[in-house]
């Protein structure tokens, strides 16, 4: 283990020397280019790198596909901010507060908060990945079914914090996603449910067009309809209250929860085949949860951005080590990453850490890299993302619409995805206008499904007497977790109570 | 015969007379395809193995057909959607693509509606590779060699991981263990590949039967160990298989343990070579049925000829995949045939399975 700083230091040579730089930076690059389109992300471009890179060295190769395998994920944050569009999925949970901060003339602010959290969420994320090298087998042994159904309770109990106003609606909707989440295959056997016959629909229902119904189309009509005539309701940039300075410094100031988040981000990019959706939403459920009496979740709290992109590319960081340490992929993207090393000769495992360990660090530098290059240039541009919600609405509203209609289709070229963005645009629309609440509906959605099919994964293993409770240590933290969270709303309830009492 | 169809007939026709005499009327099929783009459907999303080998054959067939090779990835119910977009495009050999035939077969036997048929609805063009199955188990299982898993007591049944009914890790543990009297459950419900890795790499279940080539970086990295080889010659020349029973043929464990248990040797050897038939036939190379017999006699050489390139050789190799037997197209057409047979004779074992687990 004593090789440690000293492949650190080589894999940052391998990095950071002329012209191997070129390959992240390009990468990155395009990244964030594609990530502009919901639909389009990262992923395709790794896997039209894979024959583009089958005649290249390692080296190169590597530093591309770690630039790729995480970076530019912060800008689809920017469109979820700006539009309530988010470019990829887990982008969605930033859209809840990061877009009514833009209404309120703050995409400045917000956009900062973001890049700052993305940064700083990446770093951490991958400065865990380095401490935990040695120990990182029983860190993912350690989390096995009864664990996953633990961690998505944690979640769903966030319903009740981010329903706060009108619990009655919030359950209601809440409901709802648990049902529309059954949508699809029933997870044990495999029989199609609620389908109603339709091909599409066995998968369930795809995440990234219910969001862009839900958010992105639903904005769009309310402010085609509305009387606003631009998205801040200001008509010049000098009005614009928001900046960057503002953004940067919400992440220092709630540092604790960044740690929080980010820690949330990483243990889930760790466990491999939960994903980043699930990550975001968790820390965003996490902040609502413990935000006490002043915070105003859901209508532009600045952490609400905060907690969800800390996690969002903590996540990247952690999501390496199950690659390169059991050669098992948590995601497409890490999947398309092993593709690459394999062809390369670099096969995970112990050998691949003993061997190669400066690519191994090569590949975690480039992520950083990517991940800071983004950041920066994200916050370079914050002003001029800012000055899009000044924009007249007639000239944004149609652009806007081409988006959201060419996201849906770029998906997997299913006409039936526009259908839903349709509908669920329609759906999202009419909740916004009667004032029902669509976050706790989203994180039913989003939960649901791993709740399900982790719920029958415990229960076939607890009844053949695999799994005990007590023998856990990681399921008893996150049980004790779920009793102090239940703990702390009821008494912030209570203490509502005797406030209005008086 | 559709139009397109007629149109590349009637040009091959051309070209067939304007070739050089020494040119096969199966080379000149395939000329009508240069400076075109083909679309090749894949089932699954980028980051899987069909996806990955399509990309890294993409080059080479390429070269091949003079055409220019556009991968679309057409996902949803399990490869199914992919399958039913090849099998209803044009037979003019502008859509071709890769099917899991395996899989295929397995759905149609749980039951799933308009299921292509590997055998009926496609031109088989080649095979990617042989897939044959390991049992593999935890490094530290409990259960050292094959004789341990039969004999699991009552009180302790053998668990499987499975992903859904029709995947091929049900497949084979539920005939497998019927045939074999084994005292075994299915746990079921893992989303896929990935989840039954980690499943019996947990050791949350014990047994996993899985494709060889699949789980190699896991067998090498010394997780997890081969208690079984579902064939009836060794699979490959591998230090980790050295000592592992085979299942069938003269020094397989099924005659010895069926005979023991007052079963029907020859009744068992015929349902174990159809189970080792269909789990051997995933990555079928096919275009839709019906396309003209000389555009499918220069597609087959040219897909051949492209499985043979070593571009494609090294880099699936490097992969992890072993490509020990480049299949011809009739040996992978034959192998299709037997599949589908002997998914018939297997049928009544897997009803039984899929109540069990139903229940």
């Amino acid at each position: 283990m004593n090789d440690f700083p000293e492949a650190m230091a080589a894999g940052f040579w391998i990095v950071f020397s002329w012209p191997n730089i070129l390959y992240p930076v390009i990468g990155t690059l395009l990244a964030m280019l594609v990530s502009f389109l919901p639909g389009l992300s990262g992923i395709m471009l790794m896997a039209l790198a894979i024959p583009l890179t089958l005649s290249w060295d390692a080296e190169p190769t590597m530093l591309l596909f770690g630039a790729l395998v995480g970076g530019a994920t912060f800008m689809g944050s920017v469109t979820a901010i700006l539009f309530n569009i988010p470019g990829t999925a887990p982008n969605a949970a930033t859209l809840f507060d990061g877009h009514p901060l833009a209404q309120q003339g703050e995409a400045k602010t917000a956009i900062a908060c973001s890049a700052a959290a993305s940064a700083l969420g990446s770093t951490f994320g991958i400065l865990v990945l380095v401490l935990l090298l040695p120990l990182l087998s029983a860190l993912v042994l350690s989390f096995g079914p009864l664990e996953f159904l633990l961690l998505a309770l944690w979640g769903l109990l966030a319903i009740a914090s981010v329903a706060r106003g009108s619990m009655s609606r919030g359950l209601a909707t809440a409901g709802l996603g648990l049902l529309l989440a059954m949508v699809g295959r029933d997870p044990r056997v495999g029989d199609p449910r609620f389908t109603l016959g339709i091909d599409q629909l066995l998968d369930g229902l795809g995440v990234v067009p219910v969001f862009l119904g839900l958010f992105a189309l639903a904005e769009i009509i309310d402010l085609a309809s509305g009387s606003r005539k631009t998205l801040s309701g200001q008509q010049r940039a000098s009005e614009l209250t928001g900046s960057v300075r503002l953004g940067i410094g919400a992440v220092f100031r709630h540092f604790g929860l960044l740690l929080r988040s980010s820690t949330i981000g990483t243990v889930i990019g760790v466990i491999p085949g939960i994903g980043g959706t699930v990550a975001s939403f968790v820390a965003y459920a996490s902040a609502s949860q413990t935000a006490g009496a002043d915070g105003h979740f859901g209508r532009g709290d600045i952490r609400g951005v905060l907690a969800p992109e800390a996690a969002n590319d903590a996540k990247d960081g952690g999501s390496l080590l199950p690659v390169f340490v059991f050669g098992i992929p948590g995601s497409e993207g890490t999947a398309l990453l092993l593709a690459a090393m394999l062809i390369h000769g670099l096969v995970p495992g112990p050998e691949l850490m003993a061997e190669q360990l400066p690519l191994v660090f090569a590949v975690i530098w480039a992520l950083l890299l990517s991940n800071w290059l983004t950041s920066l240039l994200g916050l370079a541009g914050a002003g001029l993302c800012a000055r899009l919600t000044v924009l007249p609405l007639r000239l944004l509203v149609p652009f806007l619409l081409g988006l959201v209609i060419l996201g849906a289709l770029s998906l997997r070229g299913e006409f039936f995805d526009l259908l839903l963005v349709v509908l669920f645009g329609l759906f999202g629309y009419a909740l916004k206008r009667f004032d029902w609440p669509r976050a706790p509906f989203v994180i039913a959605f989003v939960l649901g499904n791993l709740f399900e099919r982790q719920l029958h994964l415990t229960l076939q293993l607890v009844d053949y007497g695999r799994i005990r409770f007590f023998e856990r240590p990681v399921a008893m933290v996150l049980a004790v977790l779920i009793a102090a969270t239940v703990a702390w709303g009821l008494a912030q309830a209570r203490r509502r109570y005797r406030v209005r009492e008086r | 015969m559709s139009n397109v169809s007629r149109r590349v007939l009637l040009q091959a026709a051309t070209a067939a007379v304007l070739a050089p005499p020494l040119a096969s009327a199966a080379e000149t099929a395939c000329e009508a395809l240069a400076g075109e783009t083909i679309r090749w459907i894949v089932p699954y999303s980028p980051g899987g193995s069909y996806d990955f080998l399509s990309r890294v054959l993409e080059g080479p067939l390429e070269r091949e057909l003079g055409a220019e090779i556009a991968i679309g990835n057409r996902t949803g119910a399990g490869g199914l959607i992919g399958a039913r977009t090849l099998r209803d495009a044009r037979s003019d050999g502008r859509t071709l693509g890769i099917v899991n035939s395996s899989g295929l077969i397995g759905a149609a036997l749980a039951g799933e509606q308009d299921v292509p048929s590997p055998d009926g609805d496609f031109t088989v063009l080649g095979r990617m590779m042989l897939i044959r199955h390991v049992w593999v188990t935890r490094a530290d299982s409990p259960y050292r060699t094959i004789e341990d898993v039969l004999a699991a007591p009552p009180d302790r049944p053998v668990l499987f991981a499975v992903a859904g009914v029709g995947s091929t890790f049900f497949i084979s543990a539920a005939v497998l263990s019927e045939v074999l009297g084994l005292n075994a459950r299915f746990v079921a419900g893992h989303t896929g590949g990935k989840a039954v890795r980690l499943a019996v790499i947990r050791g949350d279940v014990d047994i996993l039967s899985i494709g060889f080539s699949s789980i190699l970086k896991q067998i090498e990295s010394g997780q997890l160990r081969p208690l079984l080889q579902i064939a009836d010659t060794p699979i490959a020349d591998h230090p980790s298989l050295r000592g592992v029973p085979l299942l069938t043929g003269p020094q397989g464990i099924a005659a010895e343990r069926v005979h023991g248990l007052g079963g029907d040797p020859k009744a068992a050897a015929r349902k174990l070579d159809a189970l080792v038939a269909l789990l051997a036939v995933g990555r079928t190379l096919a275009a839709p049925a019906g396309l003209p017999p000389d555009l499918t006699a220069c597609l087959r050489d040219a897909v051949a000829r492209a499985l043979a390139s070593p571009a494609f050789r090294e880099a699936a190799s490097r992969a992890g995949f072993s490509l020990s037997d480049p299949a011809s197209p009739d040996a992978a057409m034959r192998l299709v045939r037997e599949a589908a047979a002997g998914a018939r004779i297997l049928q009544p074992i897997l009803k039984r399975a899929f109540e069990e687990i139903r229940s």
